[in-house]
């Protein structure tokens, strides 16, 4: 193993996650080599120092007690007994009311779960932690879009563009600054939208990373790009398959 | 009659229910708030201020509370509840706290701060040099300036001892993206630490 190698493993051995093979063949190396040993040496200081000054101390006894008051739930079945026949005829009806539901619900889900583009965006699939999947781009954001959207750069959005469906919004960091990002969908076609009165340089879109993810998005190969600049703002749409006509996302960006 | 029956097999329903209620409270203290501290930690440094935090770690507790059903007995409990938490984070308190920025690492070396020191002169004690003149308070704040994602891998990894793989499940991506962010995250951190040290004279930048 040379040094560079041997550097190469250094995270993983100081964080103990290699495995046998590499944490004997840096062993070894660091046995003779002084340099890497040294570099070894203080990064290992570096992390325990980090943690030393970092580590706080947390006090929880009412956050514990909150916690545990909410988690009781109010006694129920005495007032039931009660008016006992009445009320179980209305709890039938709702057993069966509910079972009727929940039947829909798992066909929606099922139907949601197959098309693994959908990206969770309603505040019912918030609460949910099914929805999870972070391989294509971040939700939620729509509020702080539309606001920035309109306070920062007098832009609105005047509805979905005809045939497609908005299924995200977030902030994209690209070499020429921040963009409000978009995403759209009809079927298996994709649009993305960035606005924003950053300067931009086209070539800048073909490595992004999305707020929280890596995703890379080669604008060079079979994508059409419609890039527009009114005032100091920038617009580009770029679709993620070729051939998608991107002519009903016009109408409906409205600049004030 | 068939009513009656009904209504008395309803009544059984709901005993067997408040009981089994019971047991789940019970099973849910033992397992899952001991972690409490661990995730109120955590919430802290995600959100950077008290009420946020405590409001945090309750909706955690409270999902998981209501997802109890859902977990599996003798796995991870405390990477479930992180998992949770850390989503509940993403979906509906980073955009309070997030910083938006792009940086660029790419001037910054592999074990940048190691050479910065070592600049300085040979036989210098790194640690009488540097990492003693540094507060607690100062290395708080250097991580609080993280971007979110570096900071998140490092809290998990560094501040949680949680593994690669753990880290992965929580935050749903691939352990070859922790070990990038956790790698890029150091060398922020060592600039950032630099950074502020030759800014309040501890050190001095031998490159100036």
């Amino acid at each position: 193993m040379n040094c560079k190698e041997a550097l190469e493993k250094l995270q993983e051995i100081i964080d103990k996650e290699a495995n046998d093979v590499d944490a004997r063949e840096v062993k070894e190396h660091l046995e003779h080599c002084r340099e890497c040993l040294s570099k070894y040496e203080f990064e290992e200081l570096f992390r325990a120092f980090v943690i030393e000054k970092a580590s706080i101390e947390a006090k929880t006894d009412l956050l514990r007690e909150k916690i545990l008051k909410c988690c009781d739930k109010p006694e129920r079945a005495k007032g039931l007994f009660g008016s006992g026949l009445k009320i179980g005829a209305i709890l039938v009806s709702a057993a069966v009311a509910i079972i009727l539901c929940v039947i829909t619900a798992f066909t929606v889900a099922e139907f949601y779960r197959h098309q693994a583009y959908i990206v969770p965006f309603e505040e019912k699939h918030m609460n949910s932690i099914e929805y999870t999947d972070y391989s294509k781009p971040l939700v939620g954001e729509l509020l702080s879009v539309r606001d920035y959207l309109n306070n920062n750069l007098r832009i609105s959005l005047t509805g979905d563009p005809k045939g497609f469906r908005l299924i995200g919004a977030g902030f994209s960091n690209v070499k020429s600054g921040r963009f409000a990002h978009i995403r759209y969908r009809k079927g298996a076609d994709y649009i993305s939208l960035f606005i924003s009165n950053a300067n931009v340089n086209l070539p800048d879109f073909e490595q992004m990373s999305y707020y929280s993810i890596e995703y890379h998005m080669h604008v060079s190969d079979n994508c059409l790009v419609l890039y527009w600049k009114c005032g100091n703002n920038s617009i580009i749409a770029v679709s993620e398959n070729p051939g998608i006509d991107m002519t009903p996302l016009i109408p409906v960006i409205k600049i004030s | 009659m068939s009513i009656v029956v009904v209504a008395r097999n309803i009544g059984v329903i709901f005993l067997t229910e408040r009981q089994s209620e019971k047991e789940k409270k019970q099973k849910f203290e033992a397992e899952a708030l001991i972690h409490l501290d661990s995730l109120y930690r955590t919430a802290l440094r995600m959100t950077r201020n008290d009420g946020d935090a405590a409001d945090l770690v309750q909706d955690a507790f409270f999902k998981a509370y209501r997802f109890w059903d859902k977990f599996e007995e003798g796995t991870n409990c405390r990477a479930w509840l992180f998992k949770i938490m850390t989503n509940i984070f993403i979906n509906n308190y980073r955009s309070k706290a997030s910083t938006p920025q792009t940086i660029d690492l790419e001037d910054i070396d592999d074990n940048f701060l190691f050479g910065q020191l070592s600049a300085l002169g040979p036989s210098e004690d790194p640690e009488k040099l540097f990492f003693n003149k540094i507060f607690d308070t100062d290395v708080r704040a250097a991580i609080d300036k993280m971007p979110d994602d570096f900071r998140l891998v490092t809290i998990l990894s560094l501040l949680e001892g949680f593994s690669y793989q753990e880290i992965a499940d929580i935050l749903n991506i691939n352990v070859g993206t922790v070990k990038s962010r956790l790698h890029r995250g150091r060398k922020l951190l060592q600039k950032s630490l630099w950074d502020y040290a030759v800014k309040n004279g501890f050190v001095k930048d031998a490159a100036k």
